[in-house]
Formats: C-alpha cells, structure tokens, sequence
C-alpha cells in the first residue's frame, strides 16, 4: 500500500521553552539547534546546548526527553497525508498538529514539502506501528 | 397483507380543532407525553387532557432510539425505576392490547480491564440488591450467549468479563408511541399534530396555558414533555435547568438472518449492538461531545462505531451501513431524569431524559400521571428538580455515555 | 472470455460487464425478479458478491472468479467468506470544486466552472465513485472498490440527475422489465432484449411465470412480449442535498428539477425491499396513520435497501391522492450509496495506548499489564500479597510516571493556584509541598495530587494517572479565564517517576548515594542525584511508608529503575503493581478519585474538610461549598472492618435490610488478618454497624493503618 519507506524515530534531546511569545521571538537560539515553535508561548529547541530566554524571567526552560522525531521526505509527508491525516494540509513551513493514524503527533512542516514527524515517546510505539 | 400492517393499532383522532381550556395541557406527543395522557386518563379517570405536537406523534425522540429497555442502573433510586419500568414493559401488550415487538434478549455489559469489570460486577450486585436480574460473568459464559464475538478484542480489547442483565429486552419505538396514543384517544384524550406551542400564558408567576399556532389554550397544569426542546420551553417559565443538549447518532445495516440474540455494550469501548426484528444491526455508541441543536449525522461518528464493533464481531465487517440518523437529547448534569415540579405553579416537566428515557416511558409517564392526579408519586420523588439546590443529585455514573 | 460464479454456477462475461449484466447475459435476472434500473438506485439487482450482501450487482464490474450468490428467498442474506476485516485503504483528499455526477447536466457545471479557472473534481459511479454522503464541512465520503475515499472539499455541485420511476402494478417483481436507461445499457452491452415491448401510463398488469410474457394495458388488452421497457417519467435525485441540509451544495440538471409525480398507485407491490403493497397502505392510512412519516413508519414502505428510491414518489402521491395535500419528501440520510462497516471503518483508530518508560521492564519482569486511563501499568507482577509485603516490611519500587506532572511558572502564579485550590498555597515554602484536591464550580472533587514549591514563582503541580489528561486544560482555562500570567507546561509524558517505598526506601537511596542529609524529609522535595541519575524527589506517601518520588528525565529511567533494582537485591526489593498498591493506600484510607468518590463527592462527603480553607477569599467551588454547608448531606464515606473474605468491590451496604450504599473499596487485608473496606453510607442516621455480603461489617476510623502517619515520615 503505502509507496514510501515508513517513517525512522528516534529519541530527541532537546530543551523545552514556555515564555511570552515577543521573549521567544527575541530569544538568541544557540547556534546549531533547531528552533519548532509549538505555540506563540512553547518552544522546542532541539539541540543539546541549554538555550536562556532573557526577555522573560519567568519563562520555563527546562529539558525535553519526551518527544520521538523522524525526518520525513516530501514523498514521505504525502503518502503520511493521503493514508493516515484526517485533517486538511497546510502548507510549509509551519507547525501542524493533529492526529496521525489516530496518535496525537506533530509535524514541522519545511518549505520544500519535508518535514519532522513528532510524537511523544510514550506513544511512539503506536505510530511507529500504525505507519509501519 | 404484510404482519407489521395487519397487526397495526387504530389511532382514532378526535375531529376539529383544540378546545379553548382543558385540565391538562402537555406539550410534546413523545412517549412521555402520550404515555402520561394515557395513564392519567385511563388511570385517574382525567380524561380532558390535550397532547399537541409541533410535528407527528413520535416525530422526536421516541421514534428514533435504538429501542434498549434495561433496568441495570448504578443507584438504587434508578433501578427501582427502571426496573418497575422494564417490568411495565413485559405487561403493556397485555394492557393495550397492541403488538410492540416486545423481544427479551438480555443485555451483555462487556469490560476489557480491570478497573472496567468493577465497574460491572458492582452494577451486578447493585442490581441483584434492588430486584433487577443482572449477574457478572466470565469470558466463557459470553461466548455461549453471543458466539459472534471474538473474546480476544482484535487483541488489543481482551474480555475480562461482562454484566449480564437477563430483563434487558427492545421494543419497537413508533408501536409502543402508537399503543399510548390509541389508549389515550380512546379514553378520550384529545391529540393534536401540526400543533406547536409558540409561548405559555402566564397569570403572574403562575402558568395557566400555552400559546399555539391554533391560538390559546388554558390549562390547570401544564406539562412539558418536548425531549430535546425543553430549554426553550422551561424558558418561558423563567424555569433554568441543569440540562445540556447534546445530539446522538445511531445507524442500521441492511437485513439479515437472524443470529444475533443478545445486545451487547462495552463499557471500555463505549458502543452497542443489537438486532432488529427484521434483521437489521442496529449500532449506536455515546453523544457527540459538544453541546448541539444539530440534526445532522456525521461520518466520524460512523467511522468510529463502525471500528468499535468490527473489532469485537468481526462478521459485522461485511455488512453494508443502510441509514444513520440523530436525536437532540436532554442530557442532565446527572445523568438521572427530572420530573414533577418546576417551583412554577402549574407547571410540570418531564426531561432530562437523555438517551435513555425511551426505557422509562412506562413508568415515567405512569408516574407523572399519579403525582398529578394524587400530589404524590414516590418512585419519581428522588428525581425532581429541587434535588440540585439540595445537593441531592442522582449521580448515576452507570448511565453517563450508554442508553 | 473470463467467468464469475453465479449461485454456483460459472457465467461468462465480457470485459467491462457489471456483474448484473453478467447475469443478463447468461439469460438470468441478476437477484430474483423486480424492474431493473442499473442505475444503483433500486435494490433489485442486490446480491451477496464475495461473502458481502446486499451489493448492487449493477455498480459491481465483474472480475474473473468473483463469487456471486442470490439472496435466499423469503429470509434474509448472511455474510460470508473470511470474516476478518478485509484491510480496506483510505485516502484523504481535498478539492476545491466537486461536480457529482458526470451526465450533461454535471459535464457542463464542470465545463463552465473549469473556463471561470477552477479546478474541479468530477465523481460518477459510471467511473468506480461511489459517493456514499455529504457531511459537515463541507467533506464528502467516495466509495471505490479499492478503497474509501474521504474529501475536504469546498463547493459542491450536484448533477445527479434524475432516476427513473418503477411500475406498480401486478406482476412487477417478475424478470423481464426495464427503465428505459436500463435497457439502453443492456442493449448497448450487446444483448439482445428480444420481442421487447414499450409501455408507460397505460401499463395495467404484467403476466408471466417467473419471468413477464404478457403485458396488460389499461384498457384490457394484452401484448405477449420477451422484455418490457417501462417508462414512467423520473424523480430527482437528489438525496445527497437532502441529507445534508445546512451544507452548502448547488443542485443542477434534472436533479432540481420539478417531476410530476407519478398517478396514484392502485395495485401491486410499492416497496420492493419490503414487498410493501398498495392494500398495505390503504390499511393503514384507514387505521388513521396520515402524515407521510406515519405511513412511512407503519407500513415500513420506505425503510428498506433503496431507503425510499423506488417507492417514494408513488408514495407521495398515494398521500397525496387520500389527503388532497403533496407531501414534502421524507428526510434522507447517509448511506447514499451504502458502504460496509470495513470501509466505514477504515483509517480509524480507536485510541492509543501509551506506555510508561519502564514498559519493556515490567513485561522481563512477567508482569500483568492492564489499561488505566490510557495507560499500560502493571497490575501485578504474579503476587500482590508478597509486593505488598515488601513495601511493609521492606522496599519495594512502584512505576508512577503516569502521574500528571505540570510546571507553572509566572508574576502571577501564586494567584492562580490560590483560586485554583482550596488549600492555602501562599505559605508553602519553597523545598516543601503539600496534598491538594480539586474542585469543579459545583464543588465537587475533580482530582487531587501535590503541590511543589520550586520558587517564589514557580511550582510543580501533580495531578491522578487518571486526571492528568484533562488537568492542563483545567488550568488553562481558569488562568486565562482570569487573565493572570502564568507559563504552563504539561510534563507528565516528559518525566517518568519511580516511587521508592518501604521502611528500607531511606536505606536504599542511601545506597544509590544519597546521604541523609540530602534525603528530603516528609513533604519535602529536592532536585539531587540518585544513582548518578537528576531526580527531583518528592517525599510523600500514598502506601502508608516512607516514600520518595523519583522523577526524572524518561530517557533515564530504565537506567535509575535497574540501578534501583540492583541497589535494593540485598535488601530484597520487589517491585510492587496497582492491585498491591490498592490495597496499600486503602489500609491508610486514601480515596482514588473516581473508584471511591462519586460525581458529585464534595469534601465533606469524603471526609476531607481539612483540605478546604472556606476563610480563604476565592477559590473554584467555594460558593458552591458555602451554599451547601448548611444543608443536612446524608452522604458519607466510611471506612469499615469486618472479617474476612473481603467482600467484592461493589457489594451493596445495608443497614436494617435496606441498602444504603455500597463498598468502593475492599482488601483482605495481609497486615490485619481481615478486611478493609470504604463504602458509602446514603441515609440517616449512619450507622456503625452495617450489613455487607450477609456479614457484619463494622464502622471504623480511617486510616486503619498507622494512625499517626509515623512510619511516613521514618
Ligand atoms: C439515537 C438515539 C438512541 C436512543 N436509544 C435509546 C435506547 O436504546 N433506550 C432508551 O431507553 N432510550 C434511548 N434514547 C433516548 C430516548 O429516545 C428518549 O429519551 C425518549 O424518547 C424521550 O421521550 P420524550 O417523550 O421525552 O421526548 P420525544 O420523543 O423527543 O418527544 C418530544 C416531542 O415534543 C415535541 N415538541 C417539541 N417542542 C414542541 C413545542 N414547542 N410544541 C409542541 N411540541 C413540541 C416534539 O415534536 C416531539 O415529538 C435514544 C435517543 C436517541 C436520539
């Protein structure tokens, strides 16, 4: 059925960001890390450095150990698309979240069509076996 | 011809027009209407009641439920009513005269954890201690009664056992509308279609009749018996309630050979299958979550019930969906009917009815009509309206999300 | 030429055949006899195709080896072949303009929208599209015979033309008789109708054995014929619109048109499906059933297979004919063009369970696993009674990572956890926590969980496994009710958390390297490291023993779990699952909100008062609280004894034979030699003596065990 490889998850490191959203966009990312912006207020900075949120002293920056990732083609992401996504499509790049096959996933959509599957460890086994 | 017309009652309307004041007044020909003119005419001798109905009698509710009548309720309140209800049921052939399609087939109450066969083994012991015949049973003992099923849940739903509620029965939802409205006819009950109440006549904070579209009618005591429109209705009264509407779907495949017996629930799956006189399997699962006026059914709603029940009987998965349809139900916060009065004199109600009150015409109307009639029905007592300022809700967690 | 099997008998077809015309071909009507539209309307051709009833043969092209069986005659069909769900593919699409129906008056929609720049989609069933309904949405379900199709959409242009209507009149489920459009169909597959003869309003009767020979006009005449084409004139078909009122859908070509309805009919079968007659209308319209939906519902004309296809318009005009008033068309609803539930099915996933870290760990440990809220967690690990002891007596590791975990951070936050709870939560120092409930605007208990101070501004909320999942949109929605400032995160899939518990738990941390002075005191907590691992420890108790919370980082935890299993050997660690840990918290008269409360459990009602601070301002519930404090409240919750065997969790209670409640909660209890119990007294006045299982059951102060909380705080 589905013509493209299925999806390949892996554990993410990363740090998890919650702080007023102009903080966030003011934040001074460390270099190498890849910035998802989950929600005007949530950001999740993958990369190992520790990243600071000067503009908001109150902003929660915390480590975040709770997310598998794949990196998925643009083929990858339409196939995903036309089997297993209930809900319409945006196009990139932007942050879309919803079900996937059932399980509560994001995905980072990129400009060419590629994209970062996301979805939480503790039910990673379900997506990986609903795509699989 | 066919035995569904050939065994059909006789519905002998009165002619003309709606008399200008009758002793009792309700709105709505559902079944709790109808079956509360009924009882209080033949019961009460209270013979100068009118139903009227916006539309045909059994146009709501009444003649779209999936027909379940059970008794296995969470509290003892509940299932002393319903249970009185369900044995009103097993009689009202009897009594009227008319063919129901009255069928016995018992109902299975399927858990698939742990936590879930607590849930149903206390509904068998709560039920044993107020008369309703329920018991818990094992994996094995659901199989006989229901060899379709397929124990292992897809593996993904294991069967840890089931409340089995011997009583639980269905009847034909429009024949038991129809019997009450012939009885009511008969004893000379005037019914009214086409007929809908715009408003209530109001004599300071007292109701003294309604408004419709054939004008004024008086009233000593007003019923509203509207199911999902209750709102609205106890509105006029300045009556708030803790009601919330909420719309429920169900759906029938085409027919087939009879092989199905029981009707079987899963209370971790939250769905419900049965059979149908001519055939059909007739599939229903929980509300639509968010509160609605809306009549319309949706294709996630056939997409899910469909999922839950191939997954417990696969033979279903060949079976090709016929029609879906949706009610408007009167859900309240307890998920217990509210019945009697409103704290307006003059005004009666007969709601929160949910999407279990096809059950409960019997008793409910039968109920009613006594505490009209008498000023008192202690049956229905733990369930009126001021229960909630007395912090005395009817909490039945056993009927949240089933019918 | 390439077969299908027809009743067991192998028929030859020809490429492109529908499996109806297959059955033509080989001189058979394709079910047992009635008017043939071919069109997908009707239910005559209906068969069971591959184990699947009810099918249309006419939209089922014929594929080499396809099995093909008549529904029994006079009972009805039952599915066969494999029963398994046959995997049936979904795909999701979108469209901005969708044109149904692909005859002239939809190839010229198209046609017209298309040279304004649309795109536009065209489905026929002529090309394999079934459409099944239009939704919400708008969305519209297509069924293929390779799969299901669900479309976003956002125009909906329908030109589904007009179907064509059937005679009734006697003799009308023989074989032999065509729609105009059927027998053009038929005729253009090659076959050859033979003495074929064409009849319309005039038709009175047909005659024949099985199959028509004779045609009986009006005026009493007969024509011996091989076929008959009926024409009646068409209705509208227009049900995909109908079943969708509030959805936006132009309707265009004949399917908008006004039909003059056919004449009243006088004799014969109405409703095929249901082998309705005319007499059974007549009965039961003068039984007084008048409205369309009455006659509908009494006489079932209407409610079979076709769902009103064929019978509707003599229907509506038998009504009209005895009321002198044209009824309006009965309400149509999905299935339009019907699907199986495997296909309704597919793409749908019931739900998802999720698994805790320490998952592939339980399952080496021969777990039994169950589902809790969600969650796979152990029950037991083959003998609670001997967890059990080891968290009494010894040390024993539970998995609670699936507890609700919520970082809450802001100026405003020790606000917002004031209203939000009902304790007090100003005066919690900072290192230090303290148990909460909460509650909803009606006062009644939602959930309960800790509060830990991390700062002046920043706590860590924890909430039940079972009310973490609702627990961030619980206070998300005061908070931004009340517009305060506060940063929410939700943490309860991001940290796992393994309790340490048993009067060995202080020697065993000190053994994963936590000195005693590190080591939090009761109601403390304290981000240090245990067995080399970051762990932000909460001293609580839930079992009745010194306990400490291990939460950390879920990529860490099999590591901290196994350090933690190594580390404790010597002192004989035992993991310890739910059913153990039931039993634990009941001896220490801990509620599980949700098992021993009700919907409506106030504080009161469960004996926790002391978790409600009245004198505080604001908080949710509090009117609610303080309009009920005064009214009498029957309901309470007990602890009881009595001996064993402990009861079943659910046995009723009974004071002087009448049931008054019944037991939430029942252990037998290894430590007291009989059972404890909660359950509900309903009435007044409580009793202290009830009657449980047929025994005596005693009332009793809770907690059983350990009054003081002593060993807690060891
Ligand atoms: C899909 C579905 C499945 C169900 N399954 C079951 C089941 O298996 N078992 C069970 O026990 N229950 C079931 N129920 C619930 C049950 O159908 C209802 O609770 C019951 O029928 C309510 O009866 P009623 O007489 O109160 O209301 P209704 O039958 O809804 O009657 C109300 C009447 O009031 C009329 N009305 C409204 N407003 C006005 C007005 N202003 N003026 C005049 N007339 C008015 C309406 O036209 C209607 O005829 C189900 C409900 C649904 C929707």
């Amino acid at each position: 059925m589905p013509a493209c490889e299925p999806p390949r998850f892996e554990g993410l490191v990363g740090w998890r960001i919650i702080a007023d959203p102009s903080a966030l966009d003011a934040a001074p990312w460390p270099a190498g890390s890849h910035v998802v912006r989950i929600s005007p207020d949530d950001a999740f900075v993958i990369g190992a450095a520790e990243p600071g949120v000067p503009g908001d002293e109150h902003a929660i920056v915390t480590p975040e150990l709770g997310f598998a990732g794949a990196a998925v083609s643009a083929e990858q992401v339409a196939d995903i698309a036309l089997h297993h996504i209930e809900w319409q499509m945006p196009t990139g790049p932007c942050v879309a979240q919803g079900q996937i096959a059932g399980v509560p996933s994001k995905l980072v959509l990129h400009a060419d069509g590629s994209a970062l599957l996301l979805v939480a460890c503790a039910a990673r086994h379900e997506l990986e076996d609903r795509l699989g | 011809m066919n035995e569904f017309v050939e065994t059909l009652l006789d519905l002998p309307w009165q002619v003309g027009d709606p008399k200008p004041a009758y002793d009792v007044v309700i709105i709505g020909a559902g079944g709790h209407g109808l079956a509360t003119a009924y009882y209080l005419a033949t019961r009460h001798g209270i013979t100068n009641v009118c139903v009227l109905d916006s539309n045909f009698i059994g146009s709501g509710n009444s003649g779209r439920n999936t027909t379940i009548i059970r008794s296995n309720y969470g509290i003892p309140e509940s299932v002393a009513f319903y249970q009185h209800s369900l044995e009103m049921y097993q009689r009202l052939e009897d009594e009227t005269g008319c063919w129901i399609m009255h069928s016995q087939k018992g109902q299975i109450w399927l858990a698939h954890s742990v936590s879930t066969a607590r849930t149903e083994q206390t509904r068998a012991l709560m039920n044993q201690a107020m008369g309703a015949k329920t018991d818990y049973i094992g994996p094995k003992e659901i199989k006989d009664l229901c060899p379709q099923i397929d124990l292992s849940g897809g593996g993904r739903y294991p069967v840890h056992g089931a409340s089995y509620h011997h009583e639980g029965a269905t009847a034909r939802h429009d024949r038991v509308v129809w019997a009450y409205a012939q009885g009511a006819l008969r004893a000379g009950v005037h019914v009214h279609q086409h007929t809908p109440v715009t408003g209530l006549l109001m004599d300071g904070d007292r109701v003294t009749g309604v408004q419709t579209s054939k004008g004024n009618i008086s009233a000593g005591t007003v019923i509203s018996a509207v199911g999902g429109n209750v709102t609205t209705v106890a509105n006029w009264a300045g009556v708030r309630l803790p009601i919330r509407t909420h719309a429920l779907q169900a759906f029938v495949t085409n027919a087939h050979a009879q092989e199905f017996a029981p009707i079987v629930s899963s209370n971790d799956l939250v769905f419900y299958v049965s059979q149908t006189p001519r055939g059909q399997m007739l599939i229903g699962a929980e509300y639509d979550r968010f509160a609605s006026y809306r009549q319309a059914t949706s294709f996630a709603y056939l997409q899910a019930c469909s999922k839950k029940s191939i997954t417990m009987f696969p033979f279903l998965s060949k079976l090709r969906i016929m029609r879906s349809w949706t009610g408007i139900c009167d859900v309240s916060t307890d998920f217990s009917p509210i019945m009697g009065d409103t704290g307006v004199p003059g005004f009666m109600i007969s709601t929160g009815w949910g999407t279990w009150g096809f059950k409960a015409i019997p008793a409910g109307g039968e109920q009613l009509a006594q505490l009209v009639a008498t000023g008192s029905a202690p049956l229905i007592e733990p369930f009126g309206l001021d229960r909630f300022a007395k912090e005395a809700a009817m909490a039945d967690p056993s009927s949240a999300g089933t019918r | 030429m390439s077969r299908v099997v027809y009743d067991g008998t192998p028929i030859e077809y020809e490429p492109g055949d529908s499996l109806a015309i297959a059955a033509l071909r080989a001189g058979q009507h394709p079910a047992r006899g009635g008017t043939l539209c071919l069109a997908g309307d009707c239910g005559n051709c209906s068969a069971i195709v591959d184990g699947t009833p009810w099918v249309r043969t006419c939209q089922t092209e014929a594929r080499p080896g396809a099995m093909v069986q008549r529904h029994p005659n006079g009972s009805h069909p039952s599915p066969g072949g494999p029963e398994h769900h046959t995997q049936v593919t979904v795909r999701h699409r979108s469209a901005d303009h969708v044109v149904i129906g692909n005859g002239d008056s939809g190839a010229a929609a198209a046609a017209a929208l298309r040279s304004e720049g649309h795109d536009v989609l065209v489905l026929d069933e002529a090309d394999g599209d079934e459409v099944v309904g239009v939704f919400d949405g708008p969305s519209i379900i297509v069924r293929r015979n390779d799969g299901i199709e669900h479309f976003h959409v956002h125009h909906i242009t329908l030109a589904t033309g007009a179907a064509e209507v059937h005679p009734v009149c006697p003799g009308n489920l023989l074989a032999g008789i065509f729609t105009p459009k059927a027998a053009a169909k038929v005729q253009a597959a090659g076959l050859d109708l033979g003495n074929v003869v064409t009849v319309g309003a005039e038709l009175k009767a047909f005659h024949g054995e099985g199959r028509v020979s004779e045609v009986e006009l009006v005026d009493g005449s007969r024509v011996s014929c091989d076929n008959v084409i009926v024409n009646l004139g068409s209705a509208p078909r227009d049900v995909l619109a109908r079943m969708a009122p509030l959805v936006p859908v132009q309707i265009v070509g004949p399917a908008a048109e006004a039909h003059a309805l056919p004449a009243a009919p006088q004799e014969g079968v109405l409703c095929p499906c249901g082998k309705i007659t005319v007499e059974d209308l007549d009965g039961v319209w003068n039984k007084g059933f008048h409205d369309l939906e009455l006659v509908k519902r009494s006489s079932l004309c209407g409610t079979g297979t076709c769902q009103g296809a064929v019978c509707m318009p003599h229907l509506r005009s038998f009504v009209a004919d005895r009321s002198g008033v044209e009824p309006k068309p009965f309400t149509a609803r999905p299935a339009a063009r019907q699907v199986s539930m495997a296909e309704a099915a597919a793409g749908y996933h019931i739900d998802t369970f999720r698994r805790t870290p320490l998952h592939g760990e339980h399952t080496k440990l021969g777990a039994t696993l169950d589902k809790f809220g969600g969650w796979f967690r152990p029950w037991n690990y083959g003998d609670a009674v001997s967890e059990y002891w080891a968290v009494r007596e010894g040390v024993s590791l539970g998995d609670v990572s699936t507890l609700g975990k919520m970082m809450v951070s802001g100026p405003d936050v020790v606000e917002a956890l004031e209203r939000l709870y009902p304790n007090h939560v100003h005066d919690i120092k900072v290192g230090r926590s303290r148990y909460v409930i909460n509650l909803n605007e009606r006062g009644h208990v939602l959930d309960d969980g800790m509060i830990c101070r991390e700062g002046d501004t920043r706590f860590l909320l924890t909430f039940t496994s079972g009310g973490a999942s609702t627990a961030e949109m619980w206070v998300r929605d005061w908070v931004e009710t009340w517009g305060l400032k506060v940063h929410v995160l939700d943490r309860t899939v991001s940290h796992g958390a393994i309790n340490v518990t048993g009067p060995l738990a202080g020697e065993l941390l000190r053994r994963a390297g936590v000195s005693d002075d590190d080591r939090p005191k009761f109601l403390q907590h304290r981000h240090i490291d245990v067995a080399g691992i970051p762990c932000h420890v909460m001293r609580l108790s839930f079992t009745g023993e010194a306990s400490f919370e291990l939460h950390h980082q879920i990529d860490q935890s099999v590591e901290l779990w196994q350090a933690l299993m190594e580390l404790g050997a010597p002192l004989g660690i035992k993991p310890h699952g739910l059913q153990a840990l039931f039993g634990l918290r009941l001896e220490k008269g801990h509620v599980i909100v949700g098992q021993d409360t009700e919907l409506d459990s106030t504080p009161r009602r469960i004996n926790m008062d002391w978790a409600v601070k009245l004198e505080k301002d604001a908080f949710v519930g509090r009117d609610a609280l303080i309009r009920t404090a005064s009214l009498p409240d029957e309901r309470r919750l007990f602890g009881f004894t009595m001996d064993g065997p402990a009861p079943l969790e659910g046995s009723v209670i009974r004071v002087n034979g009448d049931v008054v409640g019944h037991v939430t909660s029942s252990w037998d209890s290894p430590m007291y030699g009989h059972a404890v119990l909660m359950g509900w007294q309903k009435r007044l006045p409580h009793a202290d003596v009830v009657e449980i299982d047929g025994r005596e059951a005693r009332v009793s102060a809770v907690p059983f065990y350990d009054k003081e909380g002593a060993r807690a705080r060891m």
